[in-house]
């Protein structure tokens, strides 16, 4: 790993990046690295992705060289500028689109080969056709005391009351608490997050990263989440990502040092949060 | 005022009708057009004398059977052509062509051609059907959300799963669409080919009284099916819709 140079991030907005695999973008890496105490769940590799753009017939690459790992327990962020690619990336990762070149490579898988992967979409994606109650046990496989877990899951998001509810009764930020508690109900070893609290009011939003870190505190999942909003990936991440436009890699990467148990403090978010944000200045308003 | 109540409004309707045909029948005084109380009289007594009940029952049993055949045919043929493009592509021009051939065009071929029995009745009728419910039913697999198939997915789901709880309360909607009009249609139909092929049912029954000119025969028949119709949409798809379609806001 090299030491960081502040000084030496490119700037992203720049456009037309020549495509042909020239000179690696600078990387700036301010880490020394996650304790490396383990194998990382997850290596990601990914040489090229691109879609046929249906208009006009082109080739449109969306990532490219794009390589990264996670350790087991860690919370990642992924920031970029909107249309990047973050959501293609997890959606590679979650096995729903096959068509890219490069690797996946799990550790610690389960009996069948796939890893235990929750995904909470950027929309909640409840079935509204289903009681809450309902949503959740489908994930579930034939496990014991699913209700008990289940309720469990909804008292500490506190659902309780409309566990009998169909989804689509409820109000967008208890969908979002739904669509969380179902990620949480298979005990993910990975969690994909895209943009879980776009669009909720600042204390609904701020309770829910709170019930986050609380749960993630408790089952020790790896989390991988994409968010546009630096002050949300500085309160929560162990470390963060940040993608260039498209075609995109990791341009930078930075630890934040907030131990857990802190992260609800906004004076310690805040400043960490200056700190990046001084550097990226421009990069990510 | 009767606006308020949708019941009253429909009686009234109905007995409307009831009305004008009792005038019209008192103002022509023909054979041809008999009064209400006249058609009522025979389908009671042919009702009591079981003759009524058992082409009913006869032609009951031939749109049952050709309803369920047409909807799980159909459904299954629909659903697959909305998802995979080349079976939609080969099969597209065939579903055209059965659409726009007459009912009577198939029915007669049919008895030709597979001979005058109960089978072919029955498939007959379901062939007729078949191609409306691959269309309707093509139309919903197309729009299916994509964003839970998704879902469905990355959470494993399964292929059981997914059939039961993601895909086929998406398609519930069109089920029903194709289930109501399907049922109009076939009980249309079913007549032709029992008229045409048959020695029993109410199409029979028609063509019997056809030949006599009685058109009191005629109407106590077909009334007296068109209100097992009427049964069956209002006590039994309608209150089933309303089920399925309880979750909706």
């Amino acid at each position: 790993m090299r030491s960081s140079n502040h000084s030496s991030v490119s700037p992203i907005a720049g456009g037309a990046e020549p495509s042909t695999p020239g000179p690696e973008w600078p990387r700036l890496v301010d880490t020394e690295a996650p304790p490396a105490c383990c194998l990382p769940l997850l290596e990601v590799e990914i040489a090229h992705k691109g879609f046929r753009d249906p208009k006009r017939g082109e080739h449109r690459v969306v990532l490219e060289q794009l390589s990264f790992s996670l350790q087991p327990g860690e919370l990642v962020a992924i920031l970029g500028p909107s249309g990047c690619g973050k959501t293609t990336l997890l959606q590679l990762i979650a096995g729903l689109d096959r068509g890219f070149q490069g690797d996946l490579r799990w550790n610690g898988q389960t009996e069948d080969g796939h890893p235990r992967l929750g995904y909470v979409f950027q929309n909640p994606r409840l079935l509204p056709w289903l009681s809450l109650r309902k949503n959740i046990e489908l994930v579930l496989d034939g496990q014991s005391h699913k209700r008990r877990r289940v309720d469990d899951l909804l008292e500490a998001m506190g659902l309780i009351d409309f566990a009998d509810m169909h989804a689509n009764r409820l109000s967008v930020g208890m969908q979002r608490r739904g669509a969380l508690a179902r990620a949480f109900a298979i005990q993910p070893q990975l969690l994909l997050m895209d943009e879980p609290f776009v669009s909720l009011d600042a204390p609904t939003a701020r309770q829910l990263r709170l019930l986050l870190l609380d749960i993630c505190g408790r089952t020790r999942p790896s989390v991988l989440f994409v968010t546009h909003d630096l002050r949300e990936a500085t309160m929560l991440a162990d470390r963060i990502l940040f993608l260039s436009t498209s075609p995109a890699r990791i341009t930078s990467e930075v630890a934040v040092r907030i131990p857990r148990e802190s992260r609800q403090r906004e004076d310690l978010v805040e400043r960490a949060y200056a700190a990046v944000a001084s550097r990226f200045s421009g990069l990510y308003p | 005022m009767l606006a308020a109540h949708p019941l009253g409004l429909r009686i009234a309707s109905a007995l409307s009708l009831l009305i004008l045909w009792q005038w019209a029948a008192w103002s022509y005084e023909s054979t041809l057009l008999p009064p209400p109380a006249a058609v009522l009289d025979l389908a009671w007594r042919e009702a009591l004398d079981g003759e009524l009940l058992h082409h009913l029952g006869a032609t009951l049993r031939r749109v049952v059977l050709a309803f369920a055949l047409a909807m799980l045919i159909g459904g299954t043929l629909g659903v697959l052509m909305g998802r995979l493009r080349t079976l939609d592509l080969i099969l597209d021009s065939w579903l055209i062509l059965l659409l726009n051939i007459p009912a009577l065009v198939v029915i007669i071929l049919a008895f030709v051609w597979f001979g005058l029995n109960e089978t072919t009745a029955v498939m007959a009728i379901a062939l007729n059907k078949i191609p409306n419910v691959v269309v309707i039913l093509r139309e919903g697999a197309r729009t299916l959300d994509k964003d839970y198939g998704e879902m469905a997915q990355s959470f494993r789901l399964g292929w059981r799963k997914t059939l039961v709880y993601v895909v086929l309360p998406q398609l519930l909607p069109y089920f029903a669409v194709a289930a109501r009009s399907g049922l109009a249609l076939i009980w249309k139909i079913v007549l032709v080919v029992e008229l045409l092929g048959r020695n029993d049912g109410v199409g029979f029954m028609l063509h019997t009284y056809f030949q006599l000119f009685d058109v009191t025969g005629i109407l106590a028949y077909s009334l007296s099916f068109i209100l097992i119709m009427l049964v069956i949409e209002y006590a039994l798809l309608q209150p089933l819709e309303r089920l399925a379609n309880r979750w909706r806001r």
